[in-house]
């Protein structure tokens, strides 16, 4: 029973650490620049369509770490050329319109994806050392899962030390403060929004490669990714990174029981916690008030 | 102004003779076309109306559109054979699922409210989507019949496509101008106030909650009837109808027709149903054709296709 018990709670912890990857630069780009970015899934998505493409030309597997980097770096550099070519204009108007340019990107993305990628089902081949798996607590755990948990863990150690021990963390964390008043500074503010972006983005690629690899690789995964994240940042409380962490863990492990004990209801769980939190407490569990 | 007055009246008075006409001329796949985009119309309106003149993005409008469609498609299964009881049904459903999900979601705004009104139509679907013995789960429900209209001692057979195409089209005009006098009203000021400035709106001694509730049932309610149609035109209600990619197509459809013009959700859903369904088979990659245009026209057009007329010919259509 408790073997039992602890399985789920790991499966739930590396599930959680996935989903705080694809949230957490969605949050980035929140806190910094106040934009929603709808098409973060696509994003994901993309990612996990790049990491296998680089496994197919490659021929190769065992480089797979360096796959996910890489394709992360990829999807880095398209989110720079968004960023300059779209976003830019659009700053200044409505939060509405940059919800709706996001969403607009959505199309454009599934649209080039469905062109280069094609519409079929992709699975990806994982290098030896990542398949079968372990036994932990006498029951069988596949490796890939502890992979998962460990190197998001990674990435968060990584992206907290850029954040808070770094000068360019400093001061983007000093723009999303307040952006004019950095810039009087003399201080560049539109490369650090780039640069945000193109991180926010590159996180999402990285993920994508990450979380997919276990999974079908299909057009429009973007979406149901997306309303995940949406989920988890608004329990969180948007813009706070601390948030998203805490609520990914939660609805990781929750999904993790859920998927044990009452299958059905597991689906619906994401929705049922975002619209609990919404109405007990609208900020999220760690926003702050408008 | 008054002569402008004339003219847009005249405008409208020939879309709506021309909406008459034309189906006695078209072949069935045109017919059956021009029924989804005045169907697709109303849902574009219900969206237009929440956010052109309350200023709220809706990005659950399909949870309403599917509740509408399975109301009418269980009761047309188990209950009645004729509009009345079916139509009755989904509208008083819609509104109370809209009471529900508006009372919880008004309370906050703007992009909280784009999110909540997304989770609860996702909730929506899950459930379609689970309850096996009662919406069919993935299935959906099949062979939904169109039903009778019966007014007095006429029973006019809904089964035949001109017959179910011009009882759309009377709904579509009743709505239209419920809508326009809706707009036009104190009530509508009232909205556009609280779209500017939802302080001032209160300060100055609206209950803003209540005004965005009450537009909030009314662009369910609309949603919930297109949905009715919709089931009965295509004959079946499916888990889809509340997926949100639901709710983004009638979101589309009114930028490309026009976020300030009355007439844009009209046109978008024409341009939109139009171009989808003939364009798909030269171009193949609808999607990302159409990204591009909705790309262009947000970068450059706001206004959308009506808002480019409008300006050229200096009319408010």
């Amino acid at each position: 029973m408790e073997a039992v018990l602890f399985i789920d709670i790991l499966y739930g912890l590396s599930r959680g650490m996935l989903y705080f990857l694809m949230a957490s630069g969605l949050t980035l780009t929140f806190s910094v620049m106040g934009i929603i970015n709808f098409a973060h899934g696509s994003f994901v998505m993309v990612g996990a369509y790049i990491t296998w493409s680089l496994i197919q030309w490659t021929g190769v597997t065992w480089p797979f770490i360096a796959f996910l980097i890489l394709s992360g770096i990829i999807v880095g550099v398209i989110g720079v050329w968004i960023e300059i070519f779209l976003l830019r204009r659009i700053y200044k108007a409505e939060q509405l319109y940059q919800l709706l340019l996001t969403f607009v990107l959505i199309l454009i993305i599934d649209g080039l994806a469905l062109e280069i990628w094609g519409g079929s089902f992709r699975s990806m081949v994982l290098p030896r050392y990542l398949a079968g798996g372990v036994s932990i607590a006498g029951r069988p755990f596949p490796k890939y899962f502890l992979f998962i948990l460990f190197s998001s863990i990674c990435i968060a150690i990584i992206l907290w030390v850029f954040l808070y021990k770094t000068k360019f963390g400093k001061v983007s964390r000093a723009a999303a403060m307040d952006a004019e008043i950095t810039s009087t500074l003399g201080i560049n503010v539109s490369l650090i929004y780039c640069g945000m972006f193109a991180m926010g983005v590159a996180l999402a690629g990285f993920s994508g490669g990450l979380g997919l690899a276990m999974s079908c690789l299909s057009l429009g995964i973007g979406a149901n990714i997306i309303v995940i994240c949406f989920a988890i940042i608004v329990i969180g409380g948007m813009g706070s990174l601390k948030g998203s962490l805490i609520a990914s863990l939660i609805l990781g492990v929750f999904e993790s029981f859920g998927d044990h004990y009452f299958p059905k209801l597991a689906m619906a769980l994401p929705f049922i916690l975002m619209s609990l939190i919404l109405i007990i407490r609208p900020q999220g569990l760690f926003g702050e008030k408008e | 102004m008054n002569h402008k007055k004339w003219q847009v009246l005249a405008i409208y008075i020939f879309v709506i003779i021309l909406l008459s006409v034309f189906p006695i001329i078209l072949p069935s796949f045109g017919l059956y076309l021009l029924n989804e985009i005045l169907i697709y119309a109303i849902f574009s309106y219900a969206f237009y109306f929440l956010f052109s003149h309350v200023g709220y993005l809706s990005f659950g409008q399909a949870a309403y559109f599917a509740v509408g469609a399975y109301s009418v498609a269980l009761m047309y299964k188990h209950v009645s054979s004729t509009i009345w009881l079916p139509f009755l049904t989904a509208i008083t459903v819609t509104f109370i699922v809209a009471f529900i999900i508006g009372y919880l979601s008004v309370r906050v705004t703007k992009v909280y409210f784009a999110f909540l009104t997304l989770a609860f139509a996702q909730m929506i679907y899950t459930i379609l989507f689970l309850w096996q013995s009662f919406t069919g789960g993935d299935d959906g429900i099949p062979n939904v019949p169109r039903g009778y209209l019966n007014i007095y001692f006429m029973k006019i057979n809904l089964e035949s496509a001109h017959n179910f195409y011009y009882f759309t089209l009377i709904i579509f005009a009743i709505l239209i101008f419920i809508l326009r006098k809706l707009i036009t009203s104190y009530f509508g000021l009232a909205l556009r106030s609280i779209r500017e400035n939802i302080e001032r709106a209160s300060f100055v001694g609206f209950n803003t909650h209540r005004y965005v509730l009450i537009a909030f049932i009314i662009s369910a309610v609309y949603s919930g009837i297109a949905g009715a149609l919709q089931a009965s035109l295509a004959k079946m209600a499916y888990p889809e109808l509340s997926y949100w990619s639901t709710s983004g197509e009638p979101i589309l459809m009114t930028l490309i027709g026009g976020i300030y013009s009355f007439s844009g959700p009209f046109i978008g859903a024409l341009l939109y149903i139009f171009l989808k369904t003939y364009l798909m088979a030269i171009i193949g990659n609808w999607v990302l054709f159409l990204g591009i245009v909705l790309l262009i026209l947000l970068l450059f057009f706001r206004g959308g296709v009506m808002g480019f007329f409008e300006q050229k010919f200096g009319i408010e259509l």
